[in-house]
């Protein structure tokens, strides 16, 4: 009996052991905010080389299998492709005229932003070890100059932003996390709102007043408020509309302009240096 | 040597958990193998290893993840010391035993992170939507989890004929 009761006691020790470790871990993890935190980053640098070599063993077998073994149906692509090109040259042309007249333009309008934003390129390396978190690891890192609370976006738009930073790898926090928030606008009708993630392939856009006028089909851009994203970057399309007369605020699903279950490469747009 | 091996089980486990183990996932869910090593190590490591076990892997996944730290830690910790302490008192064998303690741990770490989540982050999930995911999640493991449970059986089996050791159930 006394052993048992000792072996009890034992337990009860290890319980709270485990519980006050953990709610210490919680306490730094609020505390520091999103400021690095050491064990984290020793992790991170002992696992990236495996993840590496990993991705890119996958990669091998994966272009293997589509350039080798997936031909079937090439020639039909092939034909697709070709009346896309036609397409897509008649759309080029008329871009280049767009284009030539936004220059003209550009030159009348004193623009208060006139600096180029320095993007460094990333491979993505890795995912969220977790079920529930929606995050990415990238392979570069603070000696990249590569920080906290940087925009990274592909050439479709916003994929997230950079939560940690370690030497050589750095964790994104996608905008389809549920902690995700970001300060947006329709490009249409300029009507501001946030855009926060869901945990699902989906965002929502909140504090959209029922009086707007949204339509399926709107873009979404990024405000630039919020210090984190700049100006105009394409965050989705809106894709569903619920306006209820009761509440204050239109419930809207917007789907990301990038293709987040398929992220390769992506950019990490830096701040702009002043010149002093 | 066991240390080493089972330094290198969980690196190549982590790594997989963060590379392509979504190529197999259903519906955006996918199996939590650190959760099931947890499990398996809380059954079969002799004395409390399970609970060092746990705590280190819950450790390891929190660094590895965006959400609150703390929460893995907590969670795969509990698992090891729940499994190390009842390991001998509770059926752990066979298909629908261990099925039935993956479904019910996956439940649990899913709760857990569900609340950390909600209260301490202020996240806005949808409950359904949460629940849902929880309950694929906690079937998907049980499926995952007996096929690395025969893996992870047949490596210990042979880890000691090779090496006679007192760190993990020889049967």
């Amino acid at each position: 009996m006394p052993i048992r009761r000792t072996k009890g006691k034992h337990l009860l020790v290890v319980l709270a052991g485990i519980v006050l470790v953990s709610l210490v871990l919680m306490t730094i993890n609020i505390r520091h905010g999103k400021n690095n935190l050491f064990f984290e980053s020793m992790v991170v640098w002992a696992f990236s080389p495996v993840q590496n070599l990993l991705t890119n063993t996958v990669d091998s077998i994966s272009d293997v299998f589509d350039h080798y073994f997936f031909l079937v149906g090439v020639s039909r692509e092939n034909e697709r492709l070709l009346l896309e090109i036609d397409r897509l040259s008649r759309k080029t042309n008329e871009l280049l005229e767009k284009s030539k007249y936004g220059e003209r333009i550009e030159k009348l309008i004193d623009d208060v932003d006139q600096k180029e934003r320095p993007v460094i390129t990333a491979e993505v390396i890795g995912r969220d070890a977790t079920q529930w978190s929606k995050m990415v690891f990238i392979n570069k890192g603070t000696k990249h100059m590569i920080e906290e609370n940087l925009a990274v976006i592909t050439d479709a738009g916003i994929i997230g932003h950079v939560i940690h930073a370690s030497a050589g790898t750095s964790k994104v926090l996608l905008i389809t996390d549920s902690r995700s928030a970001v300060d947006s606008l329709f490009q249409e009708t300029r009507e501001p709102g946030v855009t926060v993630g869901t945990g699902k392939d989906v965002c929502e856009m909140k504090f959209v007043s029922v009086e707007a006028n949204v339509k399926v089909g709107d873009e979404v851009l990024s405000s630039g408020l919020g210090g984190v994203f700049p100006k105009g970057l394409m965050i989705g399309r809106v894709v569903d509309v619920v306006k209820k007369k009761q509440e204050l605020f239109q419930d809207i699903t917007v789907v990301p302009s990038a293709d987040l279950s398929r992220l390769e490469e992506v950019l990490i747009v830096l701040p702009v240096k002043e010149d002093s | 040597m066991i240390l080493l091996i089972f330094v290198l089980v969980l690196v190549l486990l982590f790594a997989v958990q963060t590379t392509f183990l979504e190529l197999f996932s259903v519906g955006g869910v996918m199996p939590d193998l650190a959760l099931i090593f947890v499990v398996y190590c809380g059954i079969h490591f002799l004395r409390n290893g399970g609970i060092g076990v746990g705590v280190l892997v819950g450790f390891i996944q929190d660094c590895l993840s965006g959400a609150l730290f703390g929460v893995n830690t907590l969670s795969k910790g509990l698992t090891g010391l729940f499994f190390s302490a009842l390991k001998d008192k509770i059926i752990v064998k066979g298909i629908l035993p261990i099925s039935f303690f993956l479904v019910a741990t996956s439940l649990f770490d899913g709760v857990i992170y569900f609340s950390a989540l909600t209260s301490l982050m202020g996240a806005q999930i949808k409950g359904d939507f949460m629940f849902s995911r929880i309950l694929v999640f906690a079937v998907f493991n049980a499926v995952a989890g007996l096929f690395l449970f025969y893996v992870l059986d047949a490596g210990r089996q042979q880890l000691h004929r090779k090496f006679p050791n007192q760190v993990l159930r020889s049967t």
